[in-house]
């Protein structure tokens, strides 16, 4: 069986060995059996499915909750030769989803989003179809106490089902066993074979440093960079400090600095994306946007200008580092206010009560109608996606609104959905405390981070972390490839037609 | 340049259009109103050129002529020029604007810039030897055609790639050396990542709308010329094969049009389209404008045509208010308007020739 697997891992992909955790659960899956893996980034999750679904009869369904995502790496898919995959989605024009719907069956790999999903033409497309295996990619967001909740995923199981219950993989890059066991339980899967690999990094030193004001950690990273030379991302939380800080940079330094971020038109956030893969830029300012389905392997620094707001995030952002192995770091750069940021996250992400209060009240009134469109709303109510989504879904869970109905409440709805909602809050602002001890942590920081989420953390190959006396200005990393820069147009064009890549 | 296609727009309304008005003509509002003011106004080569524009960029760089005292705005709300306005507009090269010809060209040029850009971007990388990478244009009918020019040339692909690269410096050698700069930059191929709009922000120090507007006249440029001379430029006119100017009359005008021709009156339309009469007469202006000979003598008589159309010129106007007061109320407003859309519409014509 493994040496056909291998055969077909580099007739299809062009590798030679797989990378730790694909191999056993790409046979798992082929054997039929339903699969709960867990595997740090970096380390090609995605292939778990997607060599399967060349194997395998039929059509294979990943459903992935970020549109941006899925067309990433669709797009890579066909760049690599993977012709017969799509992706469905909600942003595409009906004229676009007509056609792709009709013709279903002819790919071997369809990403559809959980909303899609619900669609119900689609449903008894799908039913007509033969589906020998269903994952469910970034599955962590079957939780509520994962960091990304989403509420259509918990039907997931339903449509699993009524499909002719195919194998089921379920795959994420971070998640803690409470998280993993409700995975299961959300499922309706609690056999899953689990397959679970450690996301320590042992070629990713750790630091964290405290410094007073924000311009005191821009000041901070110019110095630091003006001696390492080497691809490097830096997150921030807010889409204007990201601009701010990367017009700094490049004002100061002769690195090669772009800023990226999600309110930036599509073609433009491409181009910085493929830059940054081509070599052609050396630091990108980000917010947590960018990263997603980007595959660069040799960024060596990560710094965090911003901390997210829990752990779970900051290590699938610091494992965007050293892909290729190489040594890499991760710098913290933290003040005393910093924890106010993403305590205005988490207030974005729930409603307050007085919030929850006002939107019972206009669904009360409205019982026996249909209730309009989320957008009007949360327009009406002045909720953001997610606060209307929490309210939504709790209120589809005590039958209070079938089918976009009002019925009437239960007697104990509206203290029950209160309680919920104060479990929610604690819970989030656990995991923030949670990341800001961490940050506090005078113990091995390594031990700290991971200690959660397996239970032996294996020894580094490179210094661990700042607590056992390694500093970032120790680093001496110098991966950048100068690229020559085009004078006139005249020489432009000669690049790009005539002297090819200088990399190829 | 943006400054300079507004204050042209300004300057061709002469204060008889809102800055509502302006931005409708530059973002090609596909409205029977829009459509008449590009051509009452001359402003139909800029009909749709700057369909990125945000309306807060328009409103600031009204608020900073009125600043520097090159415009004035009016009680009502309507911008006109001052002197100084003038004496600005004349000091700007016209070269680096004269190839947009919106009102014709603007519904096709879009698939112009996808098709040139990924052809582009497709066939050096093939020169290149570089077989994965991710399609900087997205539009599947782009890559389709670029998939069905790949498949018919086939081994001449190095020829097709070379003579692309001639065409293009033969091209943009005799264009705003700016522009041109902007253009070539933005292009990705061969190994190399185009630039963003605010890289190109800070390479060559312009504005946002300067570099969009830059980008696109270039394309008006490479689009007209290719499509005039197959010879001189095979690839390039490949390109625009297909792409067929606009006639411009809304699906629903080219519906009353046709029942026009088969002879209805204004009234049986009315009735038979369940459409206010006001909306039907919307569609015989719009129709009259961008029709060549279309029959007004149902409505007016040459005569009565002729008449208003002197009276407009005597006032200098576009103003439907001026012309009907002046002519004691003869007229109501669709018969004027209808009067302009035909008087210009043939004068067009019979300009054509000569020019």
């Amino acid at each position: 069986m493994s040496t056909t697997l291998l055969d077909a891992l580099k007739r299809y992909f062009g590798f030679d060995q797989f990378r730790e955790g694909q191999e056993a659960v790409i046979r798992d899956v082929m054997d039929g059996k339903d699969v709960l893996g867990i595997l740090p980034t970096g380390t090609g999750k995605s292939l778990c499915y997607q060599l399967p679904a060349r194997l395998l009869h039929g059509t294979t369904i990943v459903v992935s909750p970020l549109i941006s995502l899925m067309v990433d790496q669709v797009k890579q898919l066909k760049a690599a030769g993977y012709k017969s995959v799509t992706a469905l989605n909600s942003f595409m024009d009906g004229q676009e989803k007509k056609q792709v719907m009709q013709n279903l069956e002819r790919y071997d790999l369809v990403y559809i989003s959980p909303e899609m999903l619900q669609n119900d033409r689609l449903q008894e497309e799908l039913c007509r179809m033969t589906i020998p295996l269903f994952v469910i990619d970034e599955a962590h967001c079957i939780s509520q106490w994962g960091h990304e909740f989403r509420t259509d995923y918990l039907k997931l199981h339903r449509i699993i089902d009524a499909i002719g219950s195919p194998t089921v993989l379920a795959l994420s890059a971070t998640a803690t066993p409470e998280v993993q066991a409700d995975i299961m339980e959300k499922l309706h899967r609690p056999a899953m074979n689990r397959r679970i690999y450690p996301m320590d990094k042992q070629n990713i030193s750790l630091s964290v440093e405290e410094v007073h004001s924000p311009e005191e950690k821009t000041a901070r990273i110019v110095d630091l960079l003006s001696h390492i030379h080497a691809p490097t991302m830096i997150y921030f939380s807010s889409r204007q400090w990201a601009e701010r800080v990367s017009v700094v940079l490049r004002e100061k330094l002769s690195h090669r600095t772009a800023f990226y971020h999600g309110g930036m038109e599509q073609t433009d956030r491409m181009l910085v994306q493929q830059q940054f893969m081509n070599g052609q830029l050396d630091v990108i300012c980000c917010t947590s946007a960018f990263g997603m389905g980007v595959d660069k392997k040799d960024i060596r620094l990560v710094i965090h200008f911003h901390l997210p707001s829990q752990t779970e995030s900051f290590i699938q952002e610091i494992g965007r580092a050293g892909r290729d192995g190489k040594p890499s770091a991760s710098l913290v750069l933290f003040t005393k206010k910093d924890h106010y940021l993403p305590q205005m996250l988490i207030q974005s992400e729930l409603p307050e009560r007085e919030q929850l209060d006002i939107a019972l009240g206009y669904l009360k009134r409205r019982e026996g109608q249909k209730i309009p469109e989320d957008e009007s709303i949360m327009e009406q109510l002045q909720l953001s996606e997610s606060q209307w989504n929490f309210i939504k879904y709790q209120s589809e869970e005590s039958g209070v609104l079938i089918d976009g109905m009002v019925q009437p409440f239960p007697f104990d709805f509206e203290s029950r959905i209160h309680a919920l909602l104060r479990e929610r809050w604690t819970y989030k602002q656990g995991k923030l405390t949670e990341m800001m001890t961490w940050i506090h942590h005078t113990g091995c920081r390594r031990e700290a981070l991971y200690s959660s989420f397996q239970d032996h953390i294996r020894p580094p190959d490179v210094p661990c972390c700042d607590v056992c006396g390694f500093s970032v200005d120790h680093l001496t990393l110098h991966g950048l490839k100068e690229t020559p820069q085009a004078g006139s147009w005249k020489e432009r064009l000669q690049m790009i037609f005539h002297q090819g890549h200088p990399h190829a | 340049m943006f400054e300079s296609i507004v204050l042209l727009c300004i300057k061709r309304f002469k204060g008889e259009r809102t800055v509502s008005g302006i931005f409708n003509m530059l973002t090609g509002k596909r409205s029977s109103q829009t459509m008449q003011d590009a051509k009452a106004y001359q402003l139909d080569h800029m009909f749709g050129v700057f369909p990125e524009l945000e309306r807060r960029k328009l409103d600031n760089a009204i608020d900073q002529m009125a600043g520097r005292e090159e415009v004035v705005v009016n009680e009502e709300g309507f911008p006109n020029l001052t002197d100084k306005g003038t004496d600005h507009l004349q000091t700007q090269r016209a070269s680096s604007s004269a190839y947009f010809q919106g009102m014709q060209w603007h519904e096709v040029l879009p698939a112009f810039i996808s098709r040139l850009n990924l052809l582009i971007q497709a066939s050096s990388n093939k020169e290149a030897g570089i077989q994965s990478y991710v399609a900087i244009v997205d539009q599947p009918g782009a890559q389709a055609w670029v998939k069905k020019v790949f498949g018919t040339f086939q081994d001449k692909l190095p020829r097709l790639n070379q003579s692309l690269y001639e065409e293009l410096v033969r091209l943009l050698s005799n264009h705003d050396p700016v522009q041109t700069e902007l253009f070539t930059h933005r292009l990705t191929g061969g190994g190399w990542i185009g630039l963003t709009v605010d890289q190109l922000k800070e390479k060559y120090r312009l504005s946002r709308e300067d570099i969009l507007l830059g980008l696109r006249h270039t394309y008006y440029y490479l689009f007209q010329q290719a499509k005039k001379d197959k010879e001189a430029y095979p690839v390039l006119h490949l390109c625009t094969r297909g792409l067929q100017s606009s006639h411009l009359v809304t699906a629903s005008a080219g519906k009353t049009y046709q029942l026009i021709e088969q002879g209805l009156s204004l009234e049986e339309i009315v009735t038979v389209r369940r459409l206010k009469k006001s909306t039907i007469q919307d569609h015989i202006v719009e129709a009259a404008l961008v029709t060549p000979d279309f029959d007004v003598s149902p409505f007016l008589s040459a005569e009565q045509v002729e008449e208003i159309n002197q009276k407009a010129m005597d006032l200098n106007t576009q103003r439907l208010k001026h012309i009907h007061q002046d002519l004691g109320g003869v007229y109501d407003y669709f018969e004027i308007r209808l009067a302009l859309a035909h008087g210009r519409s043939t004068a067009q014509r019979e300009r054509k020739p000569s020019s």
